[in-house]
C-alpha cells in the first residue's frame, strides 16, 4: 500500500533520516518506534505534505507521489493526525470537522454542517457530542477522537497518527486505541507513533524502529517482548529499566487535610526520608491538583503541613521554594522552559540569589553549578549555551526538572516526570530522581502512566474522582489491580 | 547533595567553561547591526558632502541622545515581556514642561532636576504597578499618555512654558572636550542599564520573566515586581532625556517631544529587541538609536522633509523586521 524507498532528509550538515526503507501493507497498522530525534517526525513531516524529502520515492499503490504539500498528501489519499491536537477551539465541533478539508464546500449552512458532522462523530464513538458544541467543551480525548475523525472523513487510504494518546488517560486511551483498530479491521493502513510500548502490543502488527535517523529494525510484534523492542530502540540492553528502591528514613513531610481546588475532600499523605510517592489517577482526579496545591500553586489551599517536624504554611510558590518544595508541572512548554533563553540560565533560573553577591550575579559560580546539574542528568554540556527550546523534548524534561536540583530541594513534587519523553531519557530520569533520594531527598510524583508508578514509586496512592482512595506500598500493588483501582472506585459501587 | 565539593573537584575547569559561555561565535543576528551601522557610514561619507565632518558626527550623536536615553531605559520594559510603553512623547513632555516650570519660578536647578525624577519615578511606578495587577500594557499607557497629556495642557493652557537659559548654565552648554553633556550621559546610561541587564540578577529576573511568566513564577521570581522596576527605570530615564532635550531650548509646549515614542520604538525593533519580550539588549538599542539618527541625518544633509524622513523611519522598522523574522526562519530550518 505504502511504500517509502530511499528517503532522505537533512537539516543542514544534521542527517536527520538516511536512506530510510519501510512498506504498510492493506490492513497493516505499523509502530514507528525509536527516541527523541531517530527520525519518527521527520519521516511524519514528510508523509504529510509538511516537508519535502532531499532524495528518495514515497509510493502509494505503486503510483510514485510528489508529496509537495498538505493538500497533495490529502489528495494522494494521506490523512495525518499531529501530535497536538490541531482543532480550533472556539469553532464548533462540526465546524473542526470541515477544517482544512479539500473536499469542503464553498458554501454551507448549520445545518448541512450538522448533517456532515453527525456520522464522522459516531464513527469515532462521539454519537452523543451534539455538533454545535464548541470544541473548547470537550475533553482532551474527544478533541484528539474530533481530530481522527476529520481525517477519517478523507476517505484515507493511510492513517498516519503521531502520538494520538501522549496527553490522555489509560481510560482515554482505550477509546482512542479501539477506534484505531476499527480503522484497520476496514482494510485501511495504519502509521502509529508512540512512546507507549504497551499500545504497540495491543494495536500494531509491526514495529520499525528507528535509530539516528536509520531504520535498524523491523519487528513482528507477534512474536516479539517488551526486552526486544526497546534493545533495539536503545542499540543496547536495558538493565533494569526501573532503578531498584532504596532505604527509606524518618517521616520528611506531613499533610494532614489539605483543601484545594480539584480535591472533592481534604486529603492526607506522609512522606519519608529517601521516598518516592507515586500518585496516579485519571487525569482530573485530583493526583495533580493535590501536587500543584502543595506546591502553593493554589492560593486557597488549607492544610497543616509539617516538614521535618516543623510546621510550615506554603501560601504562595514563594513559601514552598524557602522551604525546600520544588515544583516541575506536567506542562514544560507553560511553565517549565524559558524559551529563546540559554540552558545553563534556564537551570539556574531557580537559584539566581545563591549565584548572586550584592545584586551581580557571578557567571563563573553559576555556569559551574549548572554544569553539575547538567552531568547529573546526562544533559550534553556543550548545549549548555544553546536555546532550551532546540533541544529534544527528553532533554527539556531533563532541563525542565534538573533546575531544581540547585535549590537544594527537601521535598521534589513532579507531575508527569516522563510526558513526551524517550525511552532512553526516560530510564535516566528514573535513575537519577532515585539516586537523588538516596542521597536524602523525598519525592511526590503524580502521574496517569500506572507502569511509572508501579515501577518507581516506593509507596502508591491512588485517585478516584477527587479522593485519596488508597495507598499501599508499591510491592502491595499489582498492575492490574492498581489499573482496576484507577478505573472505577469499589465503595462507590457498595454504597450505591 | 553536596554541590559545593563537586564544584571544587572541578576546579580551574570551570574558567574554561565560562569562557566558552561568555565567547560564542557570533551569529548573523549578532553582527547585523554593526554591520548595518558600519555600511550607512561607509554610504553616508562616500554619497554625500558633509556627513564625514566631526561637527556633523558631533549633531548624529546628540540628536541619538535623547532617543537614545529613552530606547535603552525602555528595553528593559520590552525584555520583561511588557511591550513597549506608548506613553514616551508625552512622559518626556511632562517632564520638560515640569522642568521648565520649575526652573522659570525660580528653583535652582539641581533640585529641579530631583524633583523631576522622582516625580517621574511616581509616574512609572503608578504604571507598573497597574500593569503588574493584570491591566494590559498597551492600554494602560495609552491612557497614562492621554492623562498626562490632558494635565499638562490644562496646567499650562496650551501656552509656552519657558526659563531663562542663564539659570541652567551646566545643562544648557557645558561641552567637555567640545563634546555636549548629554552624549555623555547617553553613554553612561547605555553602559550602566547594559551591565544592569546582563550582569545583575535583577537584569536576570526581568529577562526570564519576559521569557515565560508562568515558569518564572515556578521559579519564584516576581512579575510583579519586575514589572514595576522597569517602570519606575524607564520613566526616570525618560525624565532625564528629556531635562537635556529641554535644557539648551529654554522652553515648550504640549508638542514637545511628539514624535519621540515613533522614534524609540524604532530604535528598540532596529536594535533587535525582540516585542514579546525574553530576549534584548540596551546597549543594541544604543546602537539602533545611533542608526535611527544616522539615516534621519543622511535624510536631512540630502534634503528630505520631516514627512519623508517619517516614512523611511517607518519603511526602515519594517525591513529590519521581516529581516529578523526571515533570519530566525533560515536559521531554524
Amino acid at each position: 500500500m505504502l511504500d517509502v524507498r530511499g528517503v532522505s532528509k537533512s537539516y543542514g550538515k544534521v542527517g536527520a533520516l538516511k536512506s530510510v526503507d519501510f512498506a504498510v501493507g492493506a490492513g497493516e497498522s505499523v509502530a514507528l518506534l525509536g527516541q527523541n530525534g531517530a527520525g519518527k517526525s521527520t519521516l511524519v513531516k514528510i508523509l504529510s505534505g509538511l516537508v519535502r524529502p532531499d532524495a528518495g520515492v514515497v509510493s502509494l499503490d505503486g503510483d510514485e507521489t510528489a508529496l509537495h504539500s498538505g493538500a497533495r498528501a490529502q489528495r494522494a489519499g494521506i490523512a495525518v493526525v499531529q501530535q497536538e491536537v490541531a482543532t480550533v477551539a472556539t469553532m464548533t465541533v462540526a465546524e473542526n470537522l470541515l477544517l482544512g478539508l479539500r473536499a469542503a464546500p464553498v458554501f454551507w449552512t448549520t445545518r448541512t454542517l450538522r448533517e456532515h458532522a453527525k456520522p464522522l462523530l459516531a464513527g469515532v464513538g462521539l454519537g452523543h457530542v451534539h455538533p454545535d458544541t464548541p470544541m473548547e467543551d470537550l475533553t482532551i480525548a474527544e478533541q484528539q477522537l474530533v481530530d481522527i475523525a476529520r481525517a477519517l472523513s478523507e476517505e484515507a487510504k493511510v492513517l498516519v497518527l503521531d502520538e494520538p494518546t501522549a496527553s490522555l488517560s489509560d481510560t482515554e486511551i482505550e477509546r482512542v486505541l479501539g477506534l484505531v483498530r476499527e480503522i484497520k479491521a476496514s482494510g485501511r493502513s495504519i502509521v502509529y507513533v508512540t512512546h507507549r510500548l504497551d499500545e504497540v502490543f495491543t494495536i500494531c502488527d509491526r514495529a520499525v524502529v528507528f535509530r539516528n535517523g536509520e531504520v535498524v529494525a523491523s519487528i513482528e510484534v507477534a512474536t516479539a517482548s517488551v526486552p526486544d523492542i526497546v534493545t533495539a530502540m536503545l542499540g543496547e540492553a536495558l538493565e533494569t529499566y526501573f532503578p531498584e528502591p532504596g532505604e527509606l528514613g524518618d517521616t520528611r513531610l506531613r499533610v494532614v487535610e489539605m483543601v484545594a481546588p480539584g480535591l472533592a475532600e481534604p486529603v492526607s499523605v506522609a512522606l519519608r526520608r529517601g521516598e518516592i510517592l507515586g500518585l496516579t489517577g485519571q487525569l482530573g482526579s485530583g493526583a495533580s491538583a493535590f501536587v500543584a496545591g502543595l506546591a502553593g500553586m493554589s492560593p486557597a489551599t488549607s492544610a497543616e503541613v509539617e516538614l521535618d517536624g516543623r510546621a510550615v504554611t506554603i501560601a504562595g510558590r514563594r513559601d514552598g521554594l524557602r522551604d525546600g518544595i520544588s515544583y516541575c508541572s506536567g506542562d514544560r512548554k507553560h511553565d517549565g522552559l524559558f524559551p529563546g533563553v540559554s540552558v545553563y540560565k534556564n537551570l539556574s533560573a531557580p537559584w539566581i540569589s545563591r549565584i548572586t553577591s550584592r545584586g551581580r550575579i557571578s557567571r563563573a559560580r553559576e555556569y559551574t553549578l549548572a554544569a553539575d546539574v547538567a552531568a547529573v542528568f546526562s544533559i550534553d554540556e556543550s548545549r549548555l549555551t544553546a536555546d532550551a527550546d532546540t533541544l529534544s523534548g527528553g532533554n527539556q524534561q531533563k532541563v525542565a526538572l534538573g533546575k531544581w536540583l540547585g535549590t537544594d530541594p527537601r521535598v521534589l513534587l513532579v507531575e508527569e516526570p516522563t510526558r513526551g519523553v524517550d525511552v532512553g531519557a526516560r530510564a535516566e530520569i528514573y535513575a537519577q530522581l532515585r539516586r537523588l533520594c538516596r542521597e536524602g531527598l523525598s519525592v511526590i510524583v503524580a502521574s496517569s502512566d500506572t507502569a511509572e508508578v508501579l515501577g518507581l514509586c516506593d509507596t502508591i496512592g491512588v485517585f478516584y474522582k477527587g479522593r485519596l482512595v488508597e495507598t499501599r506500598r508499591a510491592r502491595d500493588w499489582t498492575e492490574s489491580a492498581l489499573l482496576t483501582r484507577v478505573m472505577h472506585d469499589a465503595s462507590e459501587e457498595a454504597s450505591s | 547533595m553536596s554541590r559545593s565539593t563537586v564544584a571544587m573537584e572541578r576546579g580551574d575547569a570551570g574558567s574554561a567553561d565560562v569562557r566558552r559561555a561568555t565567547v560564542r561565535r557570533p551569529s548573523i543576528r549578532a553582527l547585523a547591526l554593526p554591520l548595518t551601522f558600519v555600511a550607512l557610514t561607509v554610504i553616508g561619507a562616500i554619497l554625500t558632502p558633509g556627513f564625514s565632518t566631526a561637527a556633523n558626527y558631533r549633531a548624529v550623536m546628540l540628536s541619538a541622545a535623547t532617543t537614545g536615553i529613552v530606547a535603552v531605559s525602555m528595553t528593559l520594559v520590552t525584555m520583561s515581556g511588557n511591550f513597549i510603553s506608548l506613553a514616551c512623547s508625552q512622559s518626556a513632555m511632562v517632564a520638560a514642561l515640569g522642568f521648565a516650570g520649575l526652573v522659570g519660578a525660580g528653583v535652582p536647578w539641581p533640585i529641579a532636576v530631583v524633583v523631576v525624577v522622582i516625580g517621574m519615578a511616581l509616574i512609572g511606578a503608578f504604571q507598573g504597578v497597574a500593569i503588574a495587577m493584570g491591566l494590559d500594557p498597551i492600554i494602560t499607557t495609552i491612557a497614562a499618555g492621554a492623562v498626562m497629556l490632558g494635565a499638562a495642557a490644562a496646567v499650562s493652557n496650551g501656552a509656552q512654558v519657558t526659563f531663562d537659559r542663564v539659570l541652567t548654565p551646566f545643562l544648557s552648554s557645558v561641552q567637555p572636550l567640545g563634546i555636549p553633556l548629554p552624549i555623555y550621559v547617553f553613554v553612561l546610561v547605555s553602559a550602566a542599564l547594559g551591565w544592569l541587564a546582563h550582569a545583575t540578577a535583577l537584569g536576570r529576573r526581568i529577562l526570564l520573566v519576559g521569557a515565560n511568566r508562568a515558569a518564572a513564577h515556578l521559579s519564584g521570581l516576581s512579575a510583579q515586581r519586575v514589572t514595576v522596576v522597569v517602570f519606575v527605570v524607564f520613566s526616570i530615564g525618560t525624565g532625564i532625556a528629556a531635562i537635556l532635550a529641554i535644557a539648551p531650548v529654554g522652553g515648550g509646549d504640549t508638542t514637545f517631544a511628539a514624535p519621540l515614542t515613533i522614534d524609540v520604538a524604532a530604535a528598540v525593533i532596529v536594535g533587535g529587541t525582540i516585542l514579546h519580550g525574553g530576549r534584548g539588549s540596551p546597549l543594541r538599542s544604543a546602537l539602533g538609536a545611533v542608526i535611527v539618527a544616522t539615516i534621519d541625518n543622511l535624510m536631512i544633509l540630502n534634503g528630505f522633509s520631516f514627512g519623508e524622513r517619517q516614512v523611511a523611519k517607518g519603511v526602515v522598522v519594517v525591513i529590519v523586521v521581516v529581516t529578523i523574522i526571515v533570519l530566525e526562519r533560515g536559521g531554524r530550518r
